[in-house]
């Protein structure tokens, strides 16, 4: 497990972030970034993310209830973060404490 | 947002459901594509609303089908790696060494020859300066000379003239075999590079000898072409005043041209021919070790386990 790969790039985590809680599909995940303040993700950026995360493993997918879209057929998918992903989230936000309480050692010990 | 966009958004599902296992995996971007309108026209104007929405369709159709052609380029390559067995696999990278063996020995070759013909024209060089005098009166003359009154002058001159040209036309062909051989190791890219500089230091060659023959075509040809170097932005005047060396063309001239011709860039094309044949050999040489590296390798690999050390 220790050579698991749990890096995050930033939209990643953001990503990541929103999936925390609940299961959320692809506009819902940007709509719930955008009104949190927080950087808006750019549309063509989010469902590449969204596949790179699942390939990795940090989320997993599942179909919505929804009836297909009526001019494509499309159906709704929903993502849901998985235990690695919250591994990955964790390491992240760690990575960033330790990061604020480093403290330099003294000259000469 | 008329129904336009709604139709072309459907001809993209359409399209894309053609294949299935990318349509599994991206219909959820292409629907929130759709739902996404509804936001875009309560805050933009209906205009830039259409621009937006017609982008995000635009990159999902470029993005999907990027996704799609990689996986089918994937697949056949699987397919093929899977369909040969073994020994099919060995007779594939045999005719690959072959080709690059072949492709090697015929770049090595062809640098022993731009050498040999390097030689050539460098000896009968020396044999044409002893009759031949770069003077304005002097040149057309002496040329003249050499051909008829020179024991073999016509043979010296017209093989000088044959390795010259013969020497631009292999160093031509020699790039495109280095190319079709590409290696991007240091030998091959020291062999590249000389290469490259051998051919325009052939063609250097060929060029100043133009003006040396002081005949009537030779000399408008160069005129116009001094016109040519003048106009190059910044260097251009310079350049002509160095290879002019006056106000017009003149004895002086022919002077720097000869300089040129002789002393600076036949002593760098032979250089450049002795260091491309050397990096050639060199790769040659690494390829062979690499070979032999192989073979042991394979050699230990292939032999059977040690009984001996099971026994103890």
């Amino acid at each position: 497990m220790s050579d698991l790969d749990l890096s995050l790039t930033p939209n990643q985590e953001v990503i990541l972030s929103a999936l925390r809680f609940r299961k959320r599909y692809g506009l819902e995940i940007m709509e719930a970034i955008e009104n949190s303040g927080g950087k808006q993700i750019g549309f063509n950026s989010l469902y590449p993310n969204l596949k790179k995360l699942e390939k990795k493993g940090f989320v997993k997918s599942e179909w919505g209830n929804e009836a297909p879209e009526k001019h494509t057929g499309a159906r709704r998918k929903y993502y849901q973060i998985t235990g690695t992903g919250t591994k990955a989230l964790e390491a992240k936000q760690q990575l960033l404490e330790n990061v604020a309480y480093w403290i330099a050692k003294p000259e000469g010990v | 947002m008329n129904s336009q966009d709604l139709e072309i958004a459907g001809k993209i599902g359409e399209l894309v459901s053609h294949f299935s296992e990318e349509w599994e995996e991206y219909q959820d971007w292409l629907r929130d594509i759709i739902s996404s309108r509804s936001i875009l026209l309560e805050r933009h104007r209906a205009w830039q609303a259409v621009g937006i929405f017609r982008w995000r369709l635009f990159y999902f159709v470029t993005y999907v089908g990027t996704v799609i052609v990689v996986n089918r380029l994937l697949k056949k390559l699987k397919s093929i790696c899977l369909a040969k067995d073994s020994v099919n696999f060995t007779i594939q990278l045999l005719k690959l060494d072959r080709y690059r063996y072949i492709l090697q020995r015929t770049a090595t070759l062809l640098a022993v020859v731009e050498l040999t013909l390097c030689g050539i024209a460098a000896v009968t060089g020396i044999l044409l300066a002893f009759y031949y005098q770069p003077t304005a009166l002097g040149a057309y003359q002496s040329l003249t000379t050499i051909v008829n009154e020179v024991t073999n002058g016509s043979l010296i001159l017209s093989l000088h003239n044959l390795a010259g040209h013969s020497l631009i036309v292999l160093a031509l062909v020699q790039i495109v075999i280095m190319f079709l051989g590409r290696e991007f190791l240091l030998p091959w890219l020291t062999a590249w590079i000389s290469g490259i500089c051998l051919t325009l230091t052939a063609i250097g060659l060929g060029w100043t000898a133009i003006v040396l023959n002081w005949e009537q075509t030779s000399f408008w040809r160069f005129k116009i072409e001094l016109n040519i170097v003048a106009s190059i932005p910044f260097v251009g005047s310079f350049l002509r005043d160095i290879l002019l060396g006056g106000n017009s063309i003149s004895s002086i001239t022919l002077q720097h041209m000869y300089a040129l011709h002789s002393y600076i860039l036949a002593v760098i094309a032979i250089i450049l021919s002795i260091a491309h044949l050397a990096a050639l050999i060199c790769q040659e040489q690494n390829e062979k070790l690499d070979n032999k590296r192989l073979r042991v390798t394979q050699l230990f690999s292939e032999s059977p386990p040690n009984k001996n050390s099971s026994s103890v």
